[in-house]
């Protein structure tokens, strides 16, 4: 067990290691700048509130602090603030944003002890290992990892608390810490809460036909049976508020104005222009249900669905032996089958949330990060199940079957680097054959850093830039790499086009200026052009 | 057993070759400038008033530079659009844009181009121009007195929309949702200025084909607690001109929505013109849109 442990932490380090070596590769978003300043506010007024700074636990003091993106819930900003701290040398943004590397790491570490906890030592490392390597080779996921917003670290503190609620079924003090965990993750990002509707499903399912508690009447002698309630399901809706009011000091006041305020804005989320089929959703009705999972199915790399869906139906026949024996004894079986039936639930209800939750839709694979780790998970699985169910020489056949998939996801993942964001799998035919079908080349407003390299070797002195057809966003960004030094100081994004000396193309086609834009300037002296699979990404033009 | 394990090696091992192949595949061949010429002087040559030229969203700036200044852009048209013009869509042969049916004729062109032309799927109405998504920096402008250009809205608002420089702070264009008529309407917004006009530029659109018309409708209407707590307000005028007047709005010191539609040109822009004898608490707010219509 121990030699098994062992192979884990370094899969889980690897992981580490090949995120955080390629971290400042990775260009800042446009939601970077809303979150790293939160998280230093946050953690500043920590710091103060810690040391009885009287100030700090006043009402100005508290709103003060937490009033920056108060529209989002804090515990990702206070590790992105503390990252900052503690990662100071790799310069504001990239520091803070260290910690979404974190909590990516910690998802990697959920999948091994996931696994190994119910498949077993060695079954578990094989499952778990291929999970992890797939989610690092993941190229949308791999790079949300990297970027100070809050889509992956509550994919991890999603997993958590799943990991917890499963434990909870063998562990009472799992049950409580589940409430805890519960807690951080519904004040992380809004798609923590419902967990409860897969883990409500779960717990029906594994406990029908099971023993339930009674109730036994007087002399009547009559009895009232009571539901068999999970004590994760208790602890969740107990606890876990409490430890969401408590995270977040900017609830303290006026708490039920603002928890009325926090549950609006997410109802009524602006729209965000999304590019679907060649059509721009910006407002409702929004993007159709099915958007999400169409995203997931021409984004996640085609080995790892096919494998998923291996996983998928081998889980037949575990979960059905769960379902059947609910009190059967806790062995392998068992725990596999509810591992599988968990995961099962988590992966469609973490998209189905989004795709039927009637609110806008947007930025690619985004607003479903918790989906992947089930995804790799299943995955793992059905590259369990072709190693084992090969028997002789096939055997072999299932090993190279697997090291295909893997070299196929990691080439993804290397040959689109920091433009993972741009990556479409072979059901759409690739970047270019998204590109052509009407999907958006990239989003997100992303300040490549090959770009600001090029600026740096080749703008005039003095240079003034504007970003087409969205400068205000990188208005925001390049304020960073200017700060960090990665940007030459007298290289500035100006607010009007009219004042640039360089304009930089996006071609991002959900603004609808986007072809007037390009008309404009498609005569003017090209520059520079990153062109991926024959898609044009950006463009520098002089003006 | 092994026959499952045989099937799902066969797909997962065609799955990531077919990625391997899509990650790993060259790049395309650049289109060399004389095609592009070629296809420029083809598109003139079968072009007609009201058709919408689009070309492929893979060619480069570099590639798109001979087509000089010809109306084209990479977007697919609306459906409505669709359906009551022709389409002219300059594409790559060997990476064809998706989401058109199939052409009414193909032109093969130089190099890896092609000219594919669509004809109307139908006759129905087809929006062509929406001001409440489609402003910009060069939608407002002031003039004080009427006909002097005092401000154009240019500058970026942190809240979104265009600011007026020298201009008082409530005078941009922005996109506001407006209780109007008891109902929160999104608009913009268009407050009126004593002493000159607010001035709201439409773009030129193509020019309609045969047997149909451009439709401009304009609506406005002040905000309900503008009404309701200013009894002696100024009733604001909207002209609405494309080479001379062509229609008007005039609203009312009164709670609603009202609204004109003019019938105007191709190839020309349209002026939305706001003025009022007195500017105290006119909240107005503005939208127009421009619909290709059959004629009757």
């Amino acid at each position: 067990m121990k030699r098994a442990r062992h192979i884990a932490m370094v899969i889980v380090a690897l992981y580490f290691v090949v995120l955080a070596a390629g971290h400042t590769s990775f260009g800042l978003t446009d939601d970077d700048d809303f979150y790293v300043p939160a998280g230093v506010s946050y953690v500043d007024w920590i710091g103060r509130a810690l040391t009885f700074d009287r100030e700090a636990w006043t009402r100005r003091g508290v709103d003060a602090a937490f009033n920056p993106n108060h529209e989002h819930p804090p515990v990702a900003k206070y590790v992105f603030g503390l990252c900052r701290y503690a990662f100071g040398f790799l310069g504001p943004t990239d520091a803070s944003r260290m910690g979404t590397v974190l909590f990516s790491t910690l998802i990697a570490a959920l999948l091994m002890w996931l696994a190994m906890r119910h498949f077993g030592r060695h079954r578990g490392l094989f499952v778990g290992g291929l999970a992890v390597l797939f989610l690092l080779t993941l190229p949308r996921f791999h790079f949300h990892s990297h970027a100070a917003t809050l889509d992956v670290p509550v994919a991890a503190m999603y997993l958590a608390t799943a990991a917890l609620a499963l434990a909870a079924e063998r562990s009472r003090r799992a049950a409580i810490w589940c409430g805890v965990v519960f807690g951080l993750a519904s004040a992380t990002k809004l798609n923590a809460p419902f967990l409860v509707v897969p883990y409500l499903i779960f717990a029906f399912a594994v406990r029908r036909g099971a023993g339930r508690a009674e109730v036994r009447g007087g002399e009547s002698g009559r009895t009232l049976p009571l539901p068999n309630v999970p004590l994760a399901a208790v602890t969740m809706a107990t606890i876990g508020p409490l430890v969401f009011l408590a995270s977040w000091p900017w609830l303290w006041n006026d708490t039920v104005k603002r928890v009325g305020e926090y549950v609006q804005f997410h109802l009524n989320h602006y729209g965000i222009y999304f590019l679907y089929f060649g059509r721009v959703y910006d407002k409702a009705p929004f993007a159709p249900w099915h958007a999400m999972f169409t995203m997931a199915a021409i984004t996640v790399p085609v080995a790892i669905t096919a494998l998923a869906l291996v996983g998928i139906y081998a889980s037949k026949g575990p979960i059905l032996y769960r379902l059947k024996h609910p009190i059967a004894p806790d062995d392998d079986d068992k725990r596999a089958g509810d591992l599988l039936l968990f995961t099962i639930l988590n992966a469609v209800v973490s998209i189905a949330v989004v795709a039927f939750s009637g609110g806008a839709k947007y930025g690619g694979a985004k607003l479903f990060m918790p989906f992947f780790p089930f995804w790799c998970l299943l995955a793992g699985y059905g590259g369990l199940w072709l190693y084992e169910r090969a028997e002789g020489k096939l055997r072999r056949v299932a090993v190279a079957v697997l090291a295909l998939a893997l070299i196929s996801t990691a080439a993804q993942t290397i040959r689109f680097g920091p433009y993972a964001l741009s990556q479409y799998n072979a059901v759409v035919g690739g970047l270019r054959g998204a590109t052509t079908t009407g999907f958006e080349r990239q989003y997100y407003d992303i300040a490549f850093r090959d770009l600001v390299d090029w600026l740096n070797v080749h703008a005039p002195k003095n240079a003034r830039v504007h970003f087409l057809p969205n400068n205000w966003e990188y208005v925001r960004t390049y304020k960073w790499y200017r700060a960090a030094g990665d940007l030459r100081k007298d290289i500035q994004v100006v607010n009007t086009e009219r004042s640039a000396q360089l304009v930089i193309v996006t071609h991002e086609r959900r603004f609808l200026r986007y072809g007037s834009d390009l008309m404009r300037y498609r005569t003017k002296e090209v520059l520079e052009e990153k062109v991926i699979d024959g898609v044009p990404i950006w463009t520098v033009v002089r003006r | 057993m092994n026959r499952s394990v045989i099937i799902a090696a066969a797909v997962v091992s065609i799955a990531a070759l077919a990625d391997l192949w899509v990650t790993l595949r060259p790049g395309l061949e650049p289109i060399p400038a004389d095609a592009m010429q070629a296809a420029r002087a083809k598109v003139l040559e079968q072009q007609k008033p009201g058709d919408r030229v689009v070309h492929s969203p893979l060619f480069t700036v570099r590639e798109l530079a001979p087509l000089g200044d010809l109306r084209a852009k990479p977007d697919k048209p609306p459906a409505d659009v669709m359906s009551s013009r022709r389409i002219l869509l300059i594409d790559r042969e060997d990476a064809p844009m998706g989401g058109f049916a199939a052409p009414s004729e193909t032109i093969d062109l130089p190099g890896a181009l092609v000219l594919k032309i669509f004809a109307p799927s139908g006759d129905g109405t087809a929006s062509l121009y929406a001001l409440l998504t489609q402003f910009d920096a060069n939608t407002l402008h002031i003039e004080r007195p009427r006909g002097r250009v005092a401000s154009r809205c240019t500058q970026p608002r942190a809240e979104g929309g265009y600011a007026c420089p020298g201009q008082p702070e409530w005078l941009y264009v922005a996109r506001r949702d407006l209780t109007i008529d008891g109902k929160s309407r999104a608009c913009l917004w268009a407050h009126p200025t004593n002493g000159g006009a607010v001035v709201f530029t439409i773009p030129a659109q193509p020019a309609a084909p045969p047997g149909r018309a451009l439709a401009l409708t304009v609506g406005a209407g002040l905000a309900d607690d503008a009404v309701n707590g200013t009894p002696d307000g100024a009733p604001v005028q909207l002209d609405v001109e494309q080479n001379g007047r062509i229609g008007e709005v005039r609203v009312p010191n009164r709670v609603g929505w009202y609204e004109t539609t003019a019938t105007i040109v191709g190839g020309a822009p349209a002026q939305i013109v706001i003025t009022t004898a007195r500017d105290g608490r006119r909240h107005l707010c503005v939208d127009a849109r421009i619909e290709e219509v059959r004629v009757r």
